[in-house]
């Protein structure tokens, strides 16, 4: 049993505790209370007191205001990032964008916890995805509201150095990362469609200003998050040399995470409550880029199984005309595994993209090959730039694996015309990837976007 | 006319005491009633008592014409007297003190035609009269109450009031809904599925809300009863369809022996004195009450129910024979009735218990429940009425619909299951999850009368309904489909009080002009709280609780919603031919914006009793022509106009999200409806017909206006920016064949339409309520859009139209033909049909077989002998489409809804007294079969499968249920 956060030594928890013990409820007066005094007198003409209601639970929107509720916004800002990356059985980018970037491979059923018969073939129509989209835009604008809230609210010289506005500045930069590297457009709160860089640009200074207020606030942890998010937003933005000095700020043990719980079902990593059984085995990877791999490789980083009791997924799916094997993945190994955001592992691998780019292949052999020794797997040897773009590729897919972030290098790379080779499994050309010809690498402005947001044509 | 027998006789005319009203919020309300309550008693009065002389007596008895059944409760007078007396339970009054000679005797009873007779009174001696009261759906003298401030006669109000009468249902009843079903124009009933306990779609007039619901409110005996569905039972947390996926109706509650009538007001014109939360219509039911000896009333129904195919032929159960069963039921009901012999307190008690086996294999309902109805004449000119019913359910369920560890699924996709099997033994293991139910449902309800003068009357009503429901489930250790266990208990309260009061000045302006002035007031607050606990991970197997769980959870809501508002209203009458009423109220509701100040709400109605003027020709008994004009509503929801977010978790950290965006100015959604109609009878009653027109505007319709997701995951915030209409037309005719002392044949017809127009949008973008139900501008709310194939007779890939627009979601024909015949001896034969017809319904099962490959669903048998022979080359375009993945769209199985079934048939016979002890007055046997044959236009899966949202919703898309089973059902009933 779990006894009160009072005796914390958070002051995040004591604090949302005491708010919510004074302020978790809604106090209405209805039509008024003259209204109602009108009605009773006249009817029984007893009335001595006004008419009204308490009603408790929901928290109305004013009493976020109040200092004690920072650290439930700022929570608030993460669960919100948690739930369209990877959790429970709704949309989730780790799921639906890895099918389609064949990180995993359909399975089973196509709703709950599923894959759809669209984004099984590589599809994304936008009148199938508005669930991601606005779960997507929820994780940035509820960032980015705390952070204009916390602004509002709170004294010049306190904002610029709290501790949890510089921790809502890192969760602002990496929502617009996670849509930069998973949406084809921007929209930023009713606006207008732009380019995805938007958020990129977006991102970078969330994060910027997030190292300056961590920095102020004594917040190492949050300072080195920041440069990651901002290391790899830069990749994407062409600043390479900005990505590289960056990605050099960060430890290779550092980690940043996102945090899941097993404390209830649509708080558990779907990549892990998906092969459950619980009914569903609605992923396997079973004809994927690293089910391959990792016969090759013995890679911890894809590591997979067999499931002894459950030979396939938990249906038959059209994609391949029958069941469809199941074997399961074991980076996720529990409900509460966290999904890394940024860590120093990919830092190397910024590095030798931005060394790629500067033509110094031998240079980003370097780089990958120190991380495959780190993580005890056999090096790989490249002879031209070709190849080492290639590996590079292949590390990527490895590295970042069911982080939701295959689908923005896949883009990035078609969208530069970047050299190397993508796994046979990746390449729509190959029948046995079961993708259509070309499949979407990003998904759409939603169908409800579009019907509710003016400015979007 | 004033009474000696009874309390009856005087509340009718000079009680007028009605039902809408305000007081105040739910601590003030009781409060507050008290204080009328005293009020009202310190103004009571006494009443002079008759005297005789030169007298004689009259003795009799009052019977139902079509089935010769002695009437209870009916009024006797001696006309020109102020001699009267209620009929006892056997039928039976006496008349003392009647002057001697030639005098007119008559009796009357709500939903039954008056009638007279004459007879001679002998001085100092006795006649004896037999009075058969014949049922009459426009007998102008009848008594309404419903949407009336206080009691009126029909000819008096200006809009239709369906009745039904227990006195004249034959049928063994089912439950109160099954009661309903086909009985009125206009009122649709649809079941929900054939799932123990759940409980039917009702519609009156069709939808006047999006958003609101769409059920009628509830009153028993005066007492607002909360009529929203009970919760489904469904864990909360993860997939909201683990569960059976209906939900109970308190409908159901109410025992159906114990009701004596039901009335029905169907739409705003008749419904403006309820106010903000009337605008579905109402439906109030009455429970019965004693005169005279006391008379014992038992009553058994020993039924069997089997469901109908609901397959095609060559699959007609979609695999499911082995788990079906034709299941047993027995009820059992004893009540007693009577009144104290000066009739200064009359009483009703009953008592029920059933049990009842359902087709499902964990199905079954265990119903039990009591009654008590007391009045008392505390005085000459006050009664009280104090009512109390509590009833019980205890209600097992199978777990069926789209829930993919339930039975109906997995049978359904044999080899694409979820169990990896289609073995019985295997799939069998699904019955280890246990839902329950159990409910318990408490209505009591105090009526003070009183009567200060002749033309002065006033009522105070105070209701208390109180709905209880433990929901649980448990899936145990080792369950096939969630080894570790897990389980869930909710445990749900919901209560409303009520505080009515209504006074009405009765007067006359001149000889021909008679005034009803009335005022009231009403409060009704209703509170629902609700903790629900969910666990798993339980360390073994055994019997768990919540607490064995190795992980838990916790809820708990509570809302709190008061709605009050008072009332004026004023009614003339010509001549007692021609009646003008207008009213006014105005509410206020705790769900209103913070802007917003009280609403009102006018009504004004005629109505001309034409068949009494003289030029009217003998041969039409009786005719009135009426029109009404109201406006009724429906508040928002509780938190509706709040801008609040939603407390949740991060693991164990509290944190906020967006929950509803708030609207300071949101009001109720305001309907608005005239009504025109006709009721008559000719040829001495013979034939009788109703008819109706009406058109209702909502305006200021709360619609859920999507909110732009790139600001957040607001959802969708209720605005009133909509308009919608429902219009059409309510017909009954009813003509007896053959009418003599020995044989009755009538023939009956129910027509009643209903064209729905999403007439605005308000600028919001058309929306989905779910199971590809649209709101769409120009279309029916709601209408059925999907994609559709648009070369579906070509061998040829599909090609779609999209967005179309099938029709309706909801019936817009509804025919119920019904003949009953009587023959010597008493036996009658009844059979009763409905047609619904006019809408689609979107076949949501048959999409997740085909899009997994199911090459054993029933529809396409025949499509992949092709394709496996053949090659899919010979399908066409809309097969292909139906039957195979690759070339399916979502949502797109649309079919037509209409279907026809007999939903009664019955036989019942008096059994002679000769063959019964003496102390028996009078037995019945009756047989009914309900629902044992139909016809639809898609001859697959029944039209009455309903969906995963229960009865409540909006939308009826049809998920892995079985239907309604037929019921065969045989009672004994017998008065003692």
């Amino acid at each position: 049993m779990r006894h009160g956060r009072e005796t914390s030594e958070s002051p995040f928890e004591g604090e949302v505790t005491d708010m919510r013990a004074r302020r978790d409820e809604t106090t209405r007066g209805g039509a008024g209370r003259a209204g109602f005094l009108v009605a009773t007198v006249a009817a029984l003409a007893v009335a001595t007191t006004g008419c009204e209601v308490t009603n408790p639970g929901p928290v109305q929107d004013q009493f976020l205001n109040s200092p004690e509720a920072r650290a439930g916004v700022v929570a608030g800002m993460v669960r919100a990032m948690s739930d369209v990356v990877s959790a429970g059985c709704g949309p989730a980018l780790s799921r639906q964008g890895g099918a389609v970037a064949r990180e995993i491979f359909p399975a089973g059923n196509t709703g709950t916890c599923g894959i759809t018969v669209a984004e099984a073939r590589g599809e994304l129509p936008f009148d199938e995805e508005n669930g991601i989209w606005t779960e997507a835009q929820n994780a940035r604008w509820v960032a980015e509201d705390g952070i204009e809230r916390f602004q509002e609210t709170m004294e010049g010289s306190a904002f610029e150095s709290s501790a949890l506005v510089a921790e809502a500045h890192v969760w602002a930069g990496f929502a617009n990362r996670m849509m930069g590297e998973n949406f084809c457009q921007a929209v930023i709160d009713g606006g207008e469609a732009q380019p995805n860089a938007v958020y990129f640009e977006r991102a970078e200074q969330y994060f910027t200003d997030a190292i300056q207020v961590a920095q102020a606030a004594g917040e190492s942890d949050l300072v080195t998050a920041a440069q990651a998010g901002r290391a790899s937003v830069r990749l994407y933005l062409g600043d390479y040399a900005g990505a590289e000095s960056d990605a050099n700020a960060v430890p290779k043990a550092f980690s940043f995470d996102l945090p899941y719980s097993n404390i209830s079902q649509d708080q558990r990593n779907t990549l892990w409550w998906s092969q459950q059984s619980t009914p569903y085995r609605t992923i396997t990877v079973w004809n994927t880029p690293n089910w391959d791999y990792y016969q090759d490789s013995d890679d911890p980083r894809v590591e997979w199984a067999t499931d002894p009791e459950h030979e396939f997924g938990d249906a038959a799916r059209e994609i391949i005309g029958g069941n469809v094997p199941f074997l399961l993945q074991l980076k996720y190994q529990s409900g509460d595994a966290p999904v890394d955001l940024a860590d120093g592992r990919e830092m190397l691998l910024v590095r030798a993209e931005v060394l790629l780019q500067d033509g110094d292949w031998e240079g980003a052999m370097d780089l990958i090959n120190e991380l495959r020794t780190d993580v005890g797997v056999a090096e790989r040897s490249a002879s031209n730039s070709q190849e080492a773009w290639t590996y590079l590729k292949a590390e990527r897919r490895i590295e970042l694996w069911l982080e939701a972030r295959r689908l923005g290098d896949l883009r990035r790379w078609s969208e530069a015309g970047t050299p190397g080779d993508l796994h046979p499994l990746e390449d729509p050309s190959n029948p046995d990837s079961y993708l259509v010809s070309d499949p979407d690498l990003c998904f759409p402005i939603s169908e409800t976007e579009r019907n509710t947001n003016p400015n979007i044509g | 006319m004033r009474a000696t027998g009874g309390p009856h006789l005087r509340p009718l005319r000079s009680l007028r005491g009605s039902s809408p009203p305000p007081s105040r919020p739910l601590r003030m309300a009781l409060a507050g009633a008290a204080a009328c309550a005293a009020l009202v008693l310190g103004l009571v009065t006494g009443a002079a008592p008759a005297v005789a002389q030169q007298t004689g007596a009259v003795n009799g008895t009052v019977t139902n014409s079509q089935n010769l059944q002695p009437l209870g409760g009916a009024q006797v007078s001696v006309l020109g007297t102020d001699i009267g007396a209620l009929t006892n339970s056997d039928g039976s009054f006496s008349l003392r003190g009647v002057p001697t000679g030639q005098q007119v005797v008559r009796a009357q009873l709500i939903g039954f035609g008056q009638v007279a007779d004459t007879v001679s009174v002998p001085a100092g001696g006795t006649v004896t009269v037999e009075l058969q009261l014949r049922q009459s759906a426009v007998s102008m003298e009848d008594i309404v109450v419903t949407g009336q401030a206080g009691q009126a006669r029909r000819k008096e109000v200006g809009n239709a009031v369906g009745q039904i009468n227990m006195a004249s249902v034959e049928e063994a009843t089912v439950n109160t809904e099954a009661l309903m079903q086909g009985r009125e124009p206009g009122l649709v009933v649809q079941q929900a599925s054939g799932s123990a306990g759940s409980g039917s779609f009702i519609r009156l007039r069709g939808n006047t809300s999006v958003t609101q619901g769409n059920q009628p409110l509830l009153y028993v005996d005066g007492v607002r009863v909360r009529s929203e569905g009970y919760p489904k039972n469904v864990p909360p947390v993860g997939y909201s369809g683990r569960s059976a996926n209906v939900q109970a109706s308190p409908l159901n509650d109410i025992d159906p022996n114990d009701i004596e009538r039901i009335e029905v007001v169907k739409g705003a014109a008749a419904t403006t004195l309820y106010g903000t939360e009337a605008s579905a219509g109402v439906i109030q039911i009455f429970t019965k009450s004693g005169s005279g000896d006391a008379q014992w009333t038992f009553n058994t129904r020993h039924s069997i129910d089997h469901v109908l195919q609901y397959g095609t032929d060559e699959v007609p159960y979609i695999y499911m024979e082995p788990w079906l069963r034709d299941s047993y039921g027995q009820e059992y009901s004893l009540s007693v009735r009577g009144g104290t012999g000066d009739q200064d307190i009359n009483y009703y008690l009953s008592g029920q218990y059933g049990f009842n086996k359902e087709p499902l294999p964990n199905d079954q309902v265990e119903p039990m429940g009591v009654r008590g109805n007391f009045g008392w004449q505390a005085a000459p000119n006050l009664h009280l009425q104090w009512n109390t019913s509590y009833n019980r359910q205890l209600i097992n369920q199978t777990p069926t619909g789209d829930n993919a560890q339930g039975l109906t699924l997995n049978v359904w996709r044999q080899n694409t299951n979820y169990v990896g099997s289609t073995d019985f033994d295997e799939i069998s293991k699904l019955l280890d999850y246990e839902i329950t139910n159990q409910i318990s449902h408490l209505v009591t309800g105090a009526t003070f009368r009183h009567a200060p003068s002749d033309q002065f009357s006033q009522r105070l009503r105070l209701g208390y309904d109180r709905q209880y429901q433990e929901a649980r489930q448990v899936r145990p250790f080792g369950f096939i489909l969630f080894p570790v266990g897990r389980m869930s208990n909710l445990q749900w309260t919901a209560e409303t009080f009520t505080a009515d009061y209504s006074g009405s000045f009765d007067f006359r302006l001149t000889d021909d002009l008679t005034n009803s002035f009335s005022v009231g007031g009403q409060a009704v607050a209703e509170e629902i709280f609700s903790t629900h606990g969910f666990a798993e991970d339980f360390p073994g197997p055994g019997l768990v609780t919540l607490s064995t769980g190795g992980r838990t959870l916790s809820f708990e809501d509570r809302t709190e919603e008061i709605n009050a508002g008072v009332y004026v209203q004023d009614r003339i009458g010509f001549r007692d031919k021609l009646f003008l009423t207008a009213g006014l109220r105005f509410d206020g509701n705790t769900a209103f914006g913070e802007e917003l100040g009280l609403e009102a709400y006018p009504k004004v109605s005629a109505s001309y009793a034409i068949s009494d003027e003289d030029f009217w020709p003998d041969f039409m008994t009786t005719a009135k022509l009426r029109a009404a004009y109201g406006e009724s509503g429906r508040a928002p929801g509780t938190f509706d106009a709040v801008t609040t977010w939603q407390p949740v978790t991060l693991g164990t950290t509290p944190a906020f999200l967006p929950q509803n965006r708030g609207n300071p100015n949101l009001g109720p959604e305001r309907s608005k409806e005239i009504e025109i109609g006709f009721d008559g009878s000719a040829f001495d009653e013979r034939l009788s017909l109703q008819f109706t027109w009406y058109n209702t505007r909502t305006v200021d319709a709360l619609f859920p206006v999507t909110q732009i997701p790139s600001q957040g995951d607001w959802g969708s915030q209720a605005e009133n920016v909509g308009e919608i209409r429902n219009r059409g037309i309510e017909l009954g005719v009813d003509g007896a064949v053959v009418r003599s002392s020995d044989i009755d044949w009538n023939l009956g017809l129910q027509v009643s339409t209903n064209h729905s127009e999403t007439v605005s949008l308000g600028g919001a973008t058309p929306f989905e309520v779910g199971g590809s139900a649209w709101i769409v501008e120009g279309q029916p709310v709601p209408v059925i859009r999907t994609p559709k194939v648009a070369n579906p007779d070509e061998r040829a890939n599909p090609e779609w139209i999209e967005q179309f627009e099938h029709g309706p979601a909801w019936p817009t024909l509804t025919l119920t033909p019904s003949t009953r015949v009587r023959v010597p001896g008493g036996i009658i034969f009844r059979l009763r049909g409905e047609y619904q017809g006019g809408y689609y319904i979107v076949d949501q099962n048959t999409e997740g077989k085909i899009i997994r490959g199911q090459q054993d669903w029933p529809i396409c048998l025949d499509e992949w002998r092709t394709i496996n022979e053949s090659g899919i080359e010979q399908l066409t375009a809309q097969q292909r489409a139906d039957c195979t993945a690759t070339y399916s769209r979502p949502d797109h199985w649309v079919n037509p809804g209409d279907f026809f079934k007999l939903r009664e048939a019955t036989v019942q016979a008096p059994i002679p007294a000769s063959w019964l002890p003496a102390t028996i007055q009078n037995a019945r046997l009756t047989f009914s079969a309900r629902n044992f044959w139909k016809w639809q236009e898609y001859d697959f899966l029944d039209p009455e499968i309903g969906s995963n949202t229960g009865h409540t919703s909006l939308v009826h898309d049809q998920q892995e249920h079985i239907p309604p089973p037929a019921t065969y059902s045989l009672s004994l009933r017998f008065s003692f």
